[in-house]
C-alpha cells in the first residue's frame, strides 16, 4: 500500500519509485538530478575544483620556488616526464626522469639553444624534499609534490622563461592571484549588485528609475578609460598585496551591473507572485518577505550569474596586465605571466611561456560550463523532461 | 699616437682634401653637367618645373660618396613604433640645420650643410655663415638672410614662443646677429663658446634655416594684418597654434610633417601628411634639392619614402620580419629582439648591422641623494653605503641572466676608446666583494638585523627602499630583479621594485618623490650631451634633482649643493665656454675626478652593441652606427642611398 | 503609448550623457601628473634632453594649471554650444579632424563582425538546441567557448606572427603598403578582406559563444510550446517548421540587442586594435588616455558613451515595439 503521507496524490497509484521521488523532491534535489545531465557542466565543475585546490596548495604542487632565477636555464625548452628507465645494461625499472640539457647560446644571434645531454639523467621522485616555503606564509615546509632528487637539480616541465625560472612553478603560483582575484572580485559585484538590485526591482518607481540611470552610466561608461584611470591613480608605492584587493575592487566596480540587472529582473517578476502577496497579506514584514520569500527563489540564478561572472574577471585581470594597469612582473598572476610573454621573442624563442593563457583558457571554459549547466537546472520547475 | 696628434693629423689630411676637392670642384662646377631623376626630367619636359640647372645653386653641394655613384630608385620604406614616434620621420628625411656633424670622424667634427660655409673666430666669440647663391626653398623662391633673420629674431627670440633655450647664450647674455649682405650672416657672443656648433647641429636647434619668411609670417602677427580672419577661417584661436600647423618648428613637433605646403630644405618633402591617426607618411623628392653626387647627378637617389606607424613596438619588428622596414634601428635594436630579426633576415633579403654603444652603462642605479626624508638622505648620502651596494652583487650572473650572456662590467661613462674615458670612474667597484660589502655596512653602524635578516637603521627602519622604472623596460627590470635578490641574500639590504606606466615614474621623480631609480644611459660626455653622472645641472640627473633645481633656479628652489658639487658647476661653465676641444676634455675630465672620489652612483655593464637591420641592396649605408638618439642615422646622410639593383628600384620578394 | 515612453526615454537620456562627461573628464585626469608630464616622460625614455622651461611654459599655455573644473567647464560649454571639441594638445590640430575618419573605420570593422558572428554563432545556436545534450552539442558548445575564453590580444599577436612568418602577408593595419593611398579598386577591396579576417575572427570569436548560449535557450523555451506540437500534427516537414515558428520569436530579443551591439565590439575593440595596428580608434584612443591628452581622449569617451546610452536606447525601443508588456510598465 501506498504511503499516505509522502505519495503525491496526483500521480496514478502504483507509479514507479522515482517518478515518487521526483515528485516529492526538494528544489534544490531536483536541481541536482538536472545539472548531473549535463555532462559537459560536471566535468566543468570539477575542473574549477581541480583549479582551487591548486590555488590553495599552490607552493606544495608546484616543483621550484617560482622566483628562482637561473642563467644557465634561460629558455630551456619542456622536457618530457618519462617513467620507465633503461639502464645501460638493458635492464629496466620504473623510476621517473627527464633528460637533461645544455646550453648553447648561439653568438651572432645571441639565440638560446639547447641539445639534449644524453649521458646526464635528472631523476625525480614524488613528495619529495625541495625549496623550503611557507605554505600560507605559515608553516615552513620542505616536501613538494615533485622534486628532483639530487637537491640541485632542476627539470622544466614547462620550460623556463627568459630568466631561467620554471614556468610550470610560475604558472601554478599564478593561479593563486588570478583564481581568487575572480573570487574577490565578484564577490564585491554580488554585494553591491544584490542591494541595488534588489532595492531597485523591489519597490520600483522612482527608486528603480534612479537605480536604473545609475547603471546606464556605469555601463555607457568605456570600461578601459575607468581601469586606467582608477589604476593610474593608485599610489605607486602600495606593496603587491595592496595593490591586488584594489585592482579587485576596480574590476568590481565594473562588474556588478550585470549582476544588479539580473537582480532587478528577477525580483521584478516575483514581486508580483502570489506567494509573495500571500506572505504579505499574511502580515509578513518586507525584510523578511525579501530574505525569506524572495531570496531562496533567484538564488540559483545569482549562483549561475556568479558563475558566469567569475571568468569575465579573470579575463579582465589578463587584459588590465596588458595594458600595464593591473598585477605586473614582479607579482606573479596569470595577467603578468601573460604581460611578460605578449612579444613577438617569446613567440620565437619559447612558445610555452603562453601557458598561462592556456590555463586562463582552461578556468574560463570550465566556468562558463559550470554557469551553463547551473543555469539549465536554475529553474527545475520550468521545463518537464520527456 | 695619443689623441690630440691623432686628430691635428686628421685636421690637416682634412684640410688638405677639402683643399683639393674645392679646386678641381670649382673646376668640375663649371663643366659638370647635371643630370636628375626621371620623374622630375616628366614634369622638366611637361613644362612645369624649371630646369635642373635652374633650381640648383650656382655651386651646389658636392657630396662625396661612402659607397660608389648611385643610380635613381623607386622608394625606401621604414617604420614607426606608437603614434608619438615621429622622431622616427627626422631620422630619415632629415635635418637641414646650418651645420650636420661628419659621419666619417664619429661625429667630432662639424660640416657646414644648409647654412653654407662657416668661419669660426679664433677666440672663438663669432661665427659667420655665407648661404650658397642660387640655394632655393622646395617651392622655388631663394634662399636668403632675409629668412634667417626672420627664423631668429621673429621666431626664435618671440617673447610669447617658447622660451629660449640655454644653448644660445654663452656668459649669461644672448648673441646678437648681424646681417651682412644677402648671403652673410654673423652670430657673436659675449665670451668664448666653444660648443656653439655642435649645439646647433643638434635638431632641435636649427631654428636659422627652417622658416621660410614669405610663407611662414602668414601665420606671424607681425606681417599678417588679416591674421584673425585667417585663424577663424581654420577654427583657431592662437596665432602660436596656426604658425605650428603652417611651419611646425624643429624641435619635437610632429605638425612639421603636417603641411604639404611648407617650403623647407630637406631632402624629401610631405606628400602624405602625418597628422593625427595617420598610419601612413609618404614624402617625396625635393627638385629644388641643393646637394649633387660626384657626377653632377641631383640627390636623392630614393624618390619617395613610405613610412608606416605601427601601434607598438611588437608591431614594428613584425613589420620588419615582414620586410617593411628597409633600415630600421630605433625601437629594433634591443637584444630581445635579436634572434627573430635574425631568423627572418634571410627570408627577406636583409642583414644585421652593428649598433655600436659609445660609452655608458646597461643600467645605471642611481640612489635619490636629495631626498625628502632625512634618514634616509643621510644613509644614502654615506659613500659606503654606495660602495657596499655596488660590490655587493655579481655583476657577471646579471649579465648571463638578464643581458643574454653579452656584457662586461661597467660604471656609467666612457669605454676606453673614447678621449673622454676615465679609468677610476668607469671600472671602479666593480668586482663581488659580499665580505667587504658586509663589513663596510656593518661599518656605518647597520649592525641589527629583522627577522628577515634585513638590516636596520638606527631608529629601527629596516634598510629597504623603492626604485622607480617604467614598465615597458623588460631589460632593467630583470637586471633589478636579479640585483635585488642578491642585495637581500648577502649583504641584508631589501630593494623594492617598482614598475609603472612611463608617465607616472616621470611625475614621481620629478617632483623628487623617490627613492632610486635606473635607466641605460650613453655617458659619452660629449659635446651637444649633457654629463648627467658627473654634474647635476639638468633634471636627467635623477640622483641629486634638489640640487638641479637648486642650479636651475639660481638658488631659489631646491637643496643647497655641498662644495663638490659647486666645484663641478664652476667646471661645466668652463666646458660650455672651452674654446677647443682639449680644454673641453681637461675640464669634463677635471669633473670626472671629483665624481668618481664621490661615487654618487653606479652601473651595471657596459651599453653593449646591438643589431639593427638593413636590406643588404642598399648602399652608402655607413658601418658605424652608433646607438644613440643625438646621432641618428639621419646623419649618415640618407639622400645618398640607393639600391643596388638591376633597375635601381627597391626590391621585393 | 509607445510615443510616450519614447520620449520618456530620450528625455532621459541627457542628463545621463551629461553625468558621464563629467565623470570621463575627471577619469582621465585622474593619473597624477597631466599632458606635459606625460610628453616629458615620453621624450626621456627616448634618451632626449628635455629643457623644463619650455615644457614648463606648455602647461601655461594649454591652461593645465587650472582647475579640473573650470578646464571641463570650458570644454563642455564648447562642445554643446558650438560643436567644438577642442585641440589635441599632441597634434596641435581640432580633435573633430582626428576622430571622424576613425571612428568610420571603426564603424566598418564592428559591422563586419557582427556580420560575421551572427551569421555564424545563430545556425550554431539552432542546431545546439535541437541537438541538446548530444556529442554534438557538446562538440560546438566548446568551439564556440574557446573563442571566449582566450585572451584577444594573445591570439591577435599569435595570428599575426604566424601569418607573417609562414604565409609571407603582411596583416597588420587595414591596408597593405601599396594600397594604403590607392584610390579604390577590386584589389584594394581583396587586400582589405584579406586583412580584415583576423581582427573579425577575434573579436568575433568572443561573441559568438554568448550568442551561441542565448539562442539555444530562447529557441529551447520555445520547442515545447503547445504550437510547434500543432504545426507537427498538421504535417509541416521539421525543418520549415523549426525555422518558420520557433526561430523566428527566438530572434525577437536579439533584435532588440541590436542597437546594444554596436558600441560593446567598438569598446571592446580597443585592444585587439592596438595589437594590430589598425587605424581604428582604438589605438589613438589608448594612445591619447596614456598622455593624458584630455581633449581628445575626453572627446571620444563622450562619443563612445553617447553610442552606448544610444544604443540602450534604440534596443530599449525596440523591445517595447516587440513586447507591449514592457510599454505598460
Amino acid at each position: 500500500m501506498a504511503n499516505a503521507s509522502t505519495d503525491d496524490p496526483t500521480l496514478a497509484p502504483g507509479a514507479p519509485a522515482d517518478a515518487q521521488d521526483l515528485a516529492t523532491a526538494s528544489q534544490w534535489r531536483l536541481m541536482w538530478l538536472s545539472f548531473r545531465k549535463h555532462r559537459l557542466a560536471v566535468f566543468g565543475g570539477v575542473v574549477v575544483l581541480i583549479l582551487y585546490f591548486i590555488a590553495a596548495f599552490a607552493e606544495f604542487i608546484a616543483p621550484f620556488d617560482p622566483h628562482k632565477f637561473n642563467s644557465r636555464s634561460v629558455y630551456h625548452p619542456p622536457q618530457m616526464l618519462r617513467f620507465v628507465d633503461v639502464g645501460e645494461d638493458g635492464g629496466w625499472a620504473i623510476r621517473p626522469h627527464v633528460r637533461a640539457m645544455k646550453l648553447v647560446r648561439d653568438p651572432e644571434t645571441l639565440a638560446a639553444n639547447y641539445e639534449p645531454d644524453p649521458e646526464t639523467k635528472i631523476y625525480v621522485r614524488f613528495f619529495g624534499k625541495g625549496d623550503p616555503y611557507e605554505l600560507w606564509g605559515l608553516f615552513p615546509m620542505e616536501r613538494h609534490l615533485i622534486a628532483p632528487v639530487n637537491a640541485g637539480d632542476r627539470f622544466f616541465l614547462l620550460g623556463a622563461d627568459r630568466l631561467g625560472r620554471d614556468v610550470l612553478s610560475r604558472t601554478i603560483a599564478g593561479t593563486r592571484l588570478s583564481m581568487s582575484i575572480g573570487l574577490v572580485g565578484v564577490a564585491l559585484s554580488l554585494v553591491i549588485g544584490l542591494i541595488l538590485g534588489g532595492v531597485s526591482g523591489y519597490f520600483g518607481g522612482r527608486i528603480d528609475a534612479l537605480i536604473q540611470r545609475v547603471i546606464e552610466v556605469m555601463i555607457a561608461l568605456p570600461t578601459i578609460p575607468l581601469w586606467m584611470g582608477l589604476s593610474a591613480a593608485m599610489p605607486a608605492d602600495w606593496s603587491v598585496v595592496t595593490r591586488y584587493f584594489a585592482i579587485t575592487v576596480i574590476l568590481s566596480l565594473v562588474g556588478w551591473t550585470e549582476l544588479a540587472r539580473v537582480v532587478r529582473g528577477r525580483f521584478l517578476s516575483l514581486r508580483t507572485e502570489d506567494f509573495v502577496v500571500a506572505a504579505r497579506l499574511d502580515g509578513t514584514s518586507q525584510t523578511r518577505v525579501i530574505f525569506r520569500h524572495i531570496m531562496p527563489s533567484i538564488f540559483s540564478h545569482i549562483i549561475t550569474a556568479v558563475s558566469l561572472a567569475i571568468p569575465a574577471m579573470i579575463l579582465a585581470e589578463t587584459a588590465l596586465s596588458f595594458l600595464g594597469l593591473g598585477l605586473l612582473p614582479p607579482a606573479i598572476s596569470w595577467g603578468a605571466l601573460l604581460f611578460e610573454a605578449q612579444n613577438i621573442r617569446s613567440i620565437v624563442a619559447g612558445p610555452w611561456l603562453f601557458a598561462p593563457g592556456i590555463l586562463v583558457l582552461i578556468a574560463v571554459l570550465a566556468f562558463n560550463f559550470l554557469g551553463d549547466g547551473l543555469r539549465d537546472a536554475a529553474d527545475p520547475y520550468a521545463t518537464v523532461e520527456r | 699616437m695619443d689623441n690630440a696628434a691623432f686628430r691635428k693629423s686628421r685636421l690637416s689630411c682634412a684640410t688638405l682634401a677639402l683643399l683639393a676637392s674645392v679646386s678641381t670642384a670649382g673646376s668640375a662646377w663649371a663643366q659638370m653637367s647635371y643630370q636628375e631623376a626621371p620623374m622630375l626630367a616628366e614634369r622638366v619636359a611637361a613644362g612645369t618645373l624649371p630646369p635642373v640647372e635652374e633650381r640648383l645653386p650656382n655651386q651646389p653641394e658636392v657630396v662625396p660618396m661612402y659607397e660608389g655613384i648611385g643610380q635613381y630608385g623607386d622608394e625606401f620604406r621604414f617604420g614607426m613604433s606608437g603614434y608619438s614616434d615621429h622622431e622616427q620621420i627626422q631620422n630619415w628625411a632629415g635635418n637641414m640645420g646650418p651645420i650636420q656633424l661628419d659621419p666619417d670622424t664619429h661625429y667630432t667634427e662639424a660640416l657646414p650643410l644648409a647654412a653654407g660655409a662657416f668661419s669660426v673666430s679664433d677666440d672663438a666669440k663669432e661665427y659667420t655663415f655665407t648661404i650658397r647663391e642660387g640655394h632655393k626653398w622646395s617651392d622655388g623662391t631663394p634662399f636668403t638672410t632675409a629668412d634667417v633673420e626672420f627664423a631668429v629674431n621673429d621666431i626664435l627670440l618671440h617673447p610669447d614662443l617658447a622660451p629660449i633655450s640655454a644653448i644660445w647664450y654663452a656668459g649669461g647674455e644672448l648673441f646678437e646677429l648681424e646681417i651682412v649682405d644677402d648671403y652673410t650672416f654673423r652670430f657673436t657672443f659675449a665670451e668664448s663658446y666653444g660648443d656653439f656648433l655642435y649645439e646647433i647641429a643638434d635638431r632641435d636647434n636649427t631654428h636659422p634655416t627652417f622658416y621660410q619668411k614669405a610663407y611662414c609670417s602668414q601665420a606671424h602677427p607681425d606681417y599678417n594684418d588679416n591674421l584673425d580672419a585667417d585663424l577663424a577661417a581654420n577654427n583657431l584661436t592662437d596665432w602660436r597654434d596656426y604658425l605650428l600647423q603652417l611651419c611646425g618648428n624643429p624641435s619635437k613637433s610632429p605638425t612639421r610633417w603636417g603641411n604639404p605646403d611648407r617650403p623647407s630644405l630637406e631632402a624629401w618633402i610631405v606628400t602624405e601628411p602625418y597628422v593625427g591617426g595617420s598610419t601612413q607618411v609618404i614624402l617625396e623628392r625635393n627638385p629644388y634639392f641643393w646637394q649633387v653626387d660626384e657626377e653632377g647627378r641631383q640627390l636623392p637617389y630614393i624618390d619617395r619614402l613610405i613610412g608606416t606607424v605601427y601601434s607598438d613596438p611588437e608591431g614594428l619588428l613584425l613589420g620588419a620580419i615582414g620586410g617593411n622596414v628597409d633600415y630600421g634601428q630605433r625601437k629594433l635594436e634591443a637584444a630581445a629582439n635579436r634572434p627573430a630579426l635574425a631568423e627572418a633576415a634571410p627570408r627577406i633579403g636583409a642583414e644585421l648591422y652593428d649598433v655600436t654603444a659609445i660609452g655608458g652603462s646597461s643600467l645605471w642605479f642611481q640612489l635619490n641623494l636629495t631626498h625628502r626624508d632625512p634618514e634616509l638622505r643621510a644613509l644614502f648620502n654615506k659613500r659606503d653605503f654606495r660602495v657596499a651596494l655596488s660590490i655587493g652583487f655579481d655583476r657577471q650572473e646579471v649579465i648571463d641572466t638578464a643581458l643574454l650572456g653579452e656584457g662586461v662590467p661597467w660604471n656609467n661613462g666612457p669605454f676606453e676608446d673614447s678621449p673622454m674615458f676615465h679609468e677610476q670612474f668607469a671600472t671602479q667597484y666593480l668586482e663581488f666583494d659580499p665580505e667587504t660589502a658586509n663589513a663596510l655596512l656593518d661599518g656605518i653602524g647597520l649592525t641589527e638585523r629583522n627577522a628577515d635578516g634585513i638590516r636596520l637603521m638606527p631608529s629601527g627602519r629596516p634598510v629597504s627602499f623603492t626604485a622607480e622604472i617604467t614598465v615597458a623596460r623588460n631589460d632593467i627590470v630583470d637586471q633589478l630583479e636579479i640585483m635585488s635578490a642578491m642585495w637581500r641574500d648577502n649583504i641584508g639590504v631589501e630593494m623594492r621594485i617598482n614598475a609603472t606606466e612611463r608617465a607616472l615614474m616621470y611625475a614621481k621623480v620629478d617632483n623628487n618623490d623617490h627613492d632610486a631609480t635606473a635607466w641605460d644611459d650613453n655617458a659619452s660626455w660629449g659635446p651637444g650631451r649633457f654629463p648627467s653622472s658627473l654634474v647635476p645641472a639638468e633634471f636627467n640627473s635623477r640622483w641629486a634633482i634638489g640640487y638641479a633645481r637648486w642650479f636651475k633656479t639660481g638658488g631659489e628652489e631646491g637643496m643647497e649643493p655641498p662644495d663638490h658639487i659647486l666645484e663641478r658647476y664652476h667646471l661645466y661653465q668652463n666646458v660650455k665656454t672651452s674654446r677647443n676641444f682639449e680644454e673641453r676634455r681637461a675640464n669634463i675630465l677635471a669633473m670626472a675626478d671629483i665624481a668618481a672620489e664621490q661615487f654618487e652612483t653606479f652601473g651595471v655593464s657596459k651599453m653593449m652593441s646591438n643589431r639593427g637591420i638593413v636590406k643588404t641592396a642598399l648602399r652608402n649605408v655607413r658601418d658605424w652606427n652608433p646607438s644613440t638618439s643625438q646621432f641618428p642615422p639621419a646623419l649618415q646622410r640618407p639622400w645618398t642611398f640607393w639600391w643596388g639593383t638591376a633597375d635601381g628600384n627597391r626590391p621585393t620578394n | 503609448m509607445l510615443l510616450r515612453y519614447t520620449i520618456r526615454r530620450i528625455l532621459w537620456t541627457i542628463p545621463t550623457l551629461l553625468v558621464v562627461s563629467l565623470l570621463a573628464f575627471l577619469i582621465i585626469q585622474a593619473p597624477p601628473g597631466d599632458f606635459v608630464t606625460a610628453l616629458t616622460a615620453a621624450l626621456l625614455e627616448s634618451g632626449d634632453d628635455v629643457d623644463i622651461d619650455q615644457l614648463n611654459a606648455l602647461r601655461e599655455r594649454y591652461g593645465l594649471d587650472q582647475s579640473v573644473w573650470v578646464q571641463y567647464w570650458k570644454w563642455i560649454s564648447q562642445v554643446l554650444i558650438a560643436g567644438d571639441f577642442g585641440i589635441s594638445f599632441e597634434w596641435r590640430a581640432p580633435v573633430s579632424d582626428l576622430i571622424w575618419e576613425r571612428m568610420g573605420l571603426s564603424v566598418l570593422l564592428a559591422t563586419a563582425t557582427v556580420l560575421f558572428t551572427w551569421s555564424l554563432a545563430l545556425p550554431i545556436g539552432i542546431y545546439s538546441a535541437v541537438k541538446k545534450y548530444t556529442i554534438g552539442d557538446y562538440v560546438v558548445t566548446t568551439i564556440g567557448f574557446f573563442g571566449l575564453a582566450t585572451p584577444n590580444f594573445l591570439l591577435a599577436l599569435i595570428l599575426m606572427y604566424v601569418a607573417v612568418v609562414h604565409f609571407g602577408t603582411d596583416v597588420s593595419g587595414l591596408f597593405s603598403i601599396e594600397y594604403q593611398n590607392a584610390p579604390w579598386s577590386w584589389a584594394k577591396f581583396v587586400d582589405l578582406l584579406e586583412h580584415l579576417w583576423i581582427p573579425v575572427i577575434i573579436l568575433g570569436t568572443s561573441s559568438t559563444a554568448s550568442i551561441i548560449r542565448v539562442m539555444r535557450a530562447n529557441l529551447l523555451d520555445e520547442l515545447h510550446r503547445p504550437y510547434v506540437v500543432t504545426g507537427r500534427a498538421k504535417g509541416l516537414s521539421e525543418t520549415r517548421l523549426l525555422l518558420r515558428y520557433p526561430v523566428r520569436i527566438a530572434l525577437n530579443p536579439f533584435v532588440s540587442t541590436i542597437g546594444w551591439v554596436f558600441p560593446q565590439i567598438i569598446s571592446g575593440s580597443v585592444i585587439v586594435s592596438v595589437v594590430l595596428s589598425l587605424p581604428t580608434a582604438g589605438p589613438l584612443f589608448l594612445t591619447a588616455l596614456k598622455s593624458q591628452d584630455m581633449y581628445l581622449a575626453g572627446s571620444f569617451v563622450l562619443l563612445l558613451s553617447v553610442l552606448a546610452v544610444l544604443g540602450m536606447l534604440i534596443s530599449d525601443i525596440l523591445l517595447a515595439i516587440i513586447d507591449p508588456r514592457i510599454r505598460f510598465k
